[in-house]
């Protein structure tokens, strides 16, 4: 009786960690996961095929905080007729034909208390890359840095920013 | 450490998957050897002391057996022991190419290391000779032994996590410092030693019970034996779960994903298997031990391997996509390069298009999408009837009249916003992948467009 119930708590013991690791994943899952977007957009087609440039999309890099979402304008100037075959674009034209903005799952995220402009940074040459990883050679875009205080001031440090607190926190 | 890059394959997705699963293997194979021989070199140094403090002739044939059970075969030493510390050297350096080799810096370290630990060992336990003569040094041989195992195992574990975590990279210059940069490191390394552990207490059982296998007539030293490797085996098996949670919490963001829990979680299973078959032999003392607790603990650590590698993969993901693009282009520079070759070995001198060439070039670099060749209006203007007739564009806001020649053509396609055709847009890409020979093709193309 007493081996018996020996047993079963070496089983309940491991299913413990069992579970602690799928509570560990889920929650993980839940917070982290790359999600999934309104359309499969490939950045690597459209920057390695058809030679484009990340601000001839993003049209705001150098020239406010954000660095702009494209229009869906943006995308039809060209998907009016290439491509139209594909059920993603498909998907993009009835955005269009319904006038609807598309609502694309936001992946680089930083706090609201922090304060970061794109202009500053591509002003100063910081490639797009040191924040976005190659993103360039992505199908499916995820979180490259952890864009966590650390990674922030690491880099301002190396080039020679303020570290200032009310640099970020205004 | 650049020169290291020109020693290996510029990586190609075939490269990286093979040096993937080449590592899970060399790491599975080397470790699991290296983890049995740790534990047993531990605990026969260990036991050896306990002999000293409180003589008892148990502990102390123990503690022999267990030295000849660390340094059972030289051929082991050399192909498990010392071959695969180069091997996986190589393989992160291909996996980790053009970048810091710190990873490879800290394998090639350990490389340095091992082979003296062998030597080592294998003194230590010829030193059993000479055990009562000279205490000291033959203690010392088997703690010196166990300490080189230990700082070339802690480097290498360092070594494997800092590959996983880029951000970091910046700070650490030498292997020197691996010690100090993350908890990642401790946690794997103390992860390592659980394991080791459980596959040494495991391969006791399995070795010193095997039916072949010759035994002391003695019941008290059975019993100690017995004893001495369920304890260890139950032990470690319970304590592994919980270095599995600590490494889970320290491996960086970028590392994670959900195959790679659900691998661990199965590492898990494998080892509450091998948890309950230990329990089983500790609570019924007739029964008589066999593979199966080793094999679990051995499955548990393939899996945890397996789970390891997916983090790698996840978090070297960035710069494989760099290294996999770099290949890429690399390919197609080539294969224009040998298109030229070929073109020239045929006697048609470039600059001279072949109308059939130029449509399929049309067609694959996605021109037609927007150039019409029927004369309909689209995103960008038609090819038909384009070559030889004047065209209206607008050059930086003026309107200016060019002929459509060879010249205009080229210009359009090298730096196509420089002069736009009146009435459309400036969104062409510049199309700097295509050769020469290429738009030659092409003009020779829009010139059958009439």
């Amino acid at each position: 009786m007493l081996k018996r119930l020996g047993a079963w708590a070496v089983y309940a013991y491991f299913a413990l960690f069992v579970a602690i690791i799928a509570a560990l994943g889920s929650y993980w899952n839940y917070l982290y996961a790359t999600p999934e977007q309104p359309i499969a957009f490939p950045h690597k087609t459209h920057v390695q095929v058809v030679n484009l440039k990340c601000e001839n999309c993003h049209m705001y890099t150098d020239k406010g905080q954000q660095a702009g979402i494209p229009p869906v304008q943006k995308c039809m100037e060209c998907h009016q007729a290439v491509k139209t075959e594909s059920p993603e674009i498909q998907k993009l034209t009835k955005y269009w034909e319904e006038n609807r903005e598309i609502e694309w799952a936001q992946i680089h995220k930083v706090p609201g208390y922090v304060y970061f402009s794109h202009k500053r940074h591509v002003t100063k040459g910081i490639p797009c890359e040191t924040c976005h990883g190659q993103i360039g050679y992505e199908m499916v875009v995820h979180k490259a840095k952890s864009l966590s205080m650390g990674f922030c001031v690491t880099c301002h440090r190396q080039n020679n920013a303020s570290v200032d607190c009310y640099t970020c926190h205004k | 450490m650049e020169f290291v890059n020109n020693l290996l394959f510029q990586p190609t997705e075939t490269h990286l998957a093979a040096s993937k699963h080449l590592l899970v293997l060399t790491v599975f194979v080397h470790l699991s050897y290296i983890g049995y021989v740790l534990g047993t070199l531990l605990f026969s140094v260990f036991f050896n002391i306990v002999d000293r403090d409180t003589p008892s002739h148990d502990a102390r044939t123990l503690s022999e057996y267990l030295a000849g059970l660390a340094a059972s075969n030289r051929g082991l030493m050399v192909y498990l022991g010392v071959l695969p510390v180069i091997a996986g050297a190589v393989l992160y350096a291909q996996v980790l190419y053009d970048t810091r080799q710190l990873t490879t810096a800290g394998f090639a370290a350990g490389a340095a290391i091992v082979p003296l630990a062998f030597v080592l060992l294998s003194l230590y336990r010829s030193s059993f000779r000479f055990r009562e003569v000279n205490y000291p040094l033959h203690i010392v041989l088997g703690a010196a032994a166990l300490g080189a195992f230990f700082t070339a195992y802690f480097i290498i574990c360092s070594g494997v996590s800092l590959s996983l975590d880029p951000e970091k990279w910046p700070f650490i210059r030498n292997p020197a410092e691996f010690a100090v940069f993350s908890w990642n490191n401790i946690a794997r390394f103390a992860l390592f030693i659980g394991v080791s552990l459980a596959i040494t207490g495991t391969s006791v059982l399995f070795l010193y019970f095997s039916p072949e296998a010759e035994r002391e007539k003695e019941e008290s030293y059975n019993r100690l034996v017995r004893n001495f490797a369920l304890g260890l085996s139950l032990g470690s098996c319970l304590l592994v779960p919980v270095l599995v949670y600590w490494n889970l919490i320290t491996i960086p963001d970028v590392g994670k994903s959900i195959p790679m829990y659900q691998v661990t979680g199965l590492a898990m299973v494998a080892l509450a298997a091998a948890g309950r078959w230990v329990y089983g032999l500790l609570v019924n003392p007739d029964a008589r031990p066999g593979l199966r607790p080793l094999g679990a603990v051995l499955v548990s650590f393939l899996l945890l391997t397996v789970a390891d590698s997916m983090t790698r993969e996840y978090a070297f993901r960035d710069h494989n996509y760099m290294l996999l693009a770099k290949a890429e282009a690399a390919r197609l520079a080539e294969e224009s390069r040998r298109r030229a070759a070929v073109a020239e070995k045929a006697g048609q001198a470039a600059g001279e298009g072949d109308p059939a060439q130029g449509e399929k070039l049309a067609q694959l670099n996605g021109c037609v999408s927007c150039h019409s060749i029927d004369g309909s209006a689209n995103i960008g203007p038609t090819w038909k009837g384009l070559y030889g007739h004047e065209v209206v564009v607008l050059e930086g806001g003026q309107e200016v009249t060019v002929t459509a020649d060879d010249a205009y053509i080229v210009q359009s396609i090298r730096d196509p916003n420089s002069q736009v055709v009146k009435g459309f847009q400036a969104i062409m890409p510049a199309q700097p992948t295509m050769s020469d020979q290429d738009i030659a093709h092409i003009i020779a193309y829009i010139k059958t467009l009439k």
